[in-house]
């Protein structure tokens, strides 16, 4: 009998490579800009911040007869973020980490370690598609309500932070003598879907059009997730960015597209609930013959909006 | 894995409400049951009574359906009433997050009564549509200012309409001008919100009154003290009201009405009005009531007189109210002459297997 590769047995035939692929990650943005607060402990699970509104200006002179004005009232505004638990784990059978070639405990920590953080992300997310002002793109040309974003809408949304006095978060990036590149705006930063880089790309008007990245003058003080730039506005992409189907006048998929100001919303964290990784070997849980390890991770955590004129939900459609 | 447990369970008391429209039973494990049990406790053999007496779900089925056992009426002394075995396909048993919840497919429609100011959606197919839920609606013809608003539905007739009661009630209560058309087309999709708390809601219509009343499309959740603020384009008329502030003086959330009383005077601001039809298809956004933040609890039964000492309103804090929830449709408790009763006492049990071989 002839020896070939054919006859080989499977297992000569293969060799397990112990460089494991990459698992797919989603970018992470919601949190990027959001002011990060600290519940201490044992002082209850609704952290509660204030502010003090302006006063009233007061143009007109005293007379000459120095009469006391009449006094302002001090008003304050309070809002108050719940901070909740949350948690997952796997199971594993000692069966499988004593005769998996790779360290499959160490497999299962960086993915508990990836859910976590994109729960986290997720959260922020749905708390600012909740509670964000609300403005539809009308400037595009594809017929629907909302239209496809264009630079127009983003510079109303520009125009109705800075009319409520709202801070940029990214300093401008001043040009460079490269060739290709255009300097970038003080910026207010969005986070998007990762279906809206079409439209972005396509987004120009008369003299501006929409700078990638890659046509910033200094990149050094981007993050991978930024896509681009328009005007003053920073663009932040995710799988993970926010969609909500069939929400247009025509029936397509609306991209929640949030502008987020300095300070505009928070994320809370427990003091002692930070985000922990738990291990627990053979023996522990109702596992008297030491056969299952569990591998866990939790955290808590709010989120709310801290000023609701600081921050917008610009919806935009996504098709032609 | 977990030893095979019993994950929830609990006991309820079915209204009028709950038999026309199903109800949601909130189960506090984060694992998704693999089995599902109702049990009637007082269906359970009663004497001359036509019902459903059982009902039950397993992974393996399809979600909305459900199986169950169907009890004659016998009235006789022994008394054996004939049992009958009995599947519903859909509108029975379902489970889900409302973080992750299921999609429905979109639904025609072929006419939303918006001149009359009634808007009752006409469909020749209501689905799973009951009392209670969210529905979008988009690609319709003409009313295109409402065309992608969220509505909740207050009113079903099995495949003929439902009412979005709520946006009529901006109407008849809330004095907003009809609107010049019908719309003569159009889909209707149902929609299960995520519970992040609390949510913006659109505005269907603000009084002109010193202590203004806003009216939403669907029930609101904010609370007595809060502090809200509003976007309202100039499309809308009330523009002055754009950006302001005002402290929730009370809410009222009946079956037909959704709306707050504010501590703000629009006596001389621009009447609420909804844009055309055709303003709207050149591009509007929406009237918009947004949660701002947290206020004094007015004393009670004052609309207006702060609480003495000053009340902390805890019910506003932002929050995640998202649950697990096993919704028991309609069609548990409507199968044809074996319908359930009022105040029928029902239990039941969510289960989790410790292991589920499937051949």
């Amino acid at each position: 009998m002839t020896v070939s590769i054919s006859t080989m047995p499977p297992q000569i035939q293969q060799r397990y490579n112990a460089k494991l692929l990459s698992t797919p990650e989603r970018n992470l943005i919601h949190n990027l800009f959001a002011s990060p607060v600290e519940l201490p402990d044992n002082q209850g699970f609704i952290d509660r911040q204030s502010r003090y509104d302006r006063l009233d200006l007061f143009p007109v002179p005293l007379d000459d007869a120095q009469n006391n004005p009449p006094s302002q009232q001090l008003n304050r505004v309070d809002v108050d973020c719940r901070v909740r638990v949350y948690a997952t784990y796997i199971v594993l059978t000692r069966q499988v980490t004593i005769t998996n070639e790779d360290p499959v405990l160490n497999s299962a920590a960086a993915r508990l370690g990836q859910a976590m953080r994109e729960t986290q992300d997720v959260l922020q997310r749905d708390n600012l598609e909740a509670t964000a002002s609300v403005i539809n793109s009308v400037g595009g040309t594809n017929g629907d309500l909302p239209t496809e974003m264009s630079i127009s809408d983003v510079d109303d949304a520009v125009a109705v932070l800075q009319g409520n006095s709202a801070e940029y978060i990214t300093n401008m990036m001043g040009g460079e003598n490269k060739i290709g590149t255009a300097p970038i705006g003080d910026a207010y930063a969005c986070m998007l879907s990762t279906r809206m880089i079409p439209i972005m790309n396509n987004m120009s008007s008369g003299n501006s059009s929409f700078t990638k990245k890659f046509q910033y003058p200094n990149i050094k003080d981007t993050l991978s997730s930024e896509w681009g730039a328009v005007n003053n506005v920073r663009f932040f992409v995710s799988e993970l960015g926010s969609v909500t189907a069939n929400a247009s006048a025509d029936g397509e998929d609306v991209a929640n597209c949030f502008i987020a100001a300095k300070e505009a919303y928070k994320v809370v964290w427990q003091a002692g609930g930070k985000a922990r990784f738990i291990y627990l070997p053979p023996g522990y849980n109702n596992d008297p013959c030491m056969l299952r390890h569990t591998a866990g991770c939790s955290f808590y955590q709010g989120q709310c909006i801290t000023n609701d004129l600081w921050i917008l939900n610009l919806r935009s459609t996504m098709h032609a | 894995m977990l030893p095979y447990q019993m994950i929830a369970g609990g006991k309820f008391s079915l209204t009028t409400a709950n038999i026309s429209s199903g109800l949601d039973l909130v189960c506090q494990s984060q694992d998704p049951p693999d089995f599902i049990l109702l049990k009637s406790i007082t269906g359970w053999g009663e004497a001359s009574d036509a019902q459903a007496i059982e009902w039950w779900w397993e992974r393996s089925m399809a979600q909305g359906s459900a199986k169950g056992i169907l009890q004659s009426s016998e009235g006789s002394t022994p008394q054996l009433p004939a049992m009958t075995s009995y599947t519903i396909s859909s509108n029975g048993i379902t489970t889900y997050d409302t973080a992750n919840p299921p999609s429905f497919t979109a639904l025609a429609t072929t006419a939303i009564t918006g001149s009359a100011g009634t808007f009752v959606v006409s469909m020749a197919s209501t689905g799973s549509i009951a009392v209670g839920d969210y529905v979008r609606l988009y690609s319709t013809t003409g009313e295109l200012q409402i065309a992608g608003y969220t509505f909740q539905v207050t009113a079903v007739t099995a495949n003929v309409s439902i009412t979005l009661g709520y946006m009529a009630s901006a109407v008849s209560a809330g004095g907003l001008a009809a609107f010049a058309a019908d719309a003569t087309a159009g889909f209707v999709e149902k929609f299960i919100p995520n519970r992040m708390y609390p949510r913006y809601r659109y505005v269907a219509m603000i009084t002109k009154a010193t202590e203004a009343v806003v009216y939403f499309t669907e029930k609101n959740d904010f609370t007595p003290g809060e502090i809200v603020s509003f976007r309202v384009p100039s499309e809308f008329g009330m523009e002055e009201i754009n950006n302001l502030p005002a402290r929730v003086l009370s809410v009222t959330n009946s079956s037909t009405v959704s709306s707050i009383t504010i501590d703000l005077d629009t006596s001389g601001f621009t009447t609420f009005v909804f844009p055309t039809s055709a303003v709207a298809d050149a591009g509007v956004s929406p009237a918009v009531c947004v949660p701002s933040s947290s206020g004094v609890v007015p004393y009670n039964g004052s609309a207006t007189v702060p609480q003495e000492p000053p009340g902390t309103n805890l019910q506003d804090a932002f929050d995640n109210r998202n649950v697990r929830v096993i919704h028991l449709g309609s069609g548990l408790f409507n199968v044809s002459a074996h319908t359930s009763d009022a105040e029928d006492v029902w239990m039941w049990q969510a289960y989790k297997y410790d292991s589920y071989q499937a051949f």
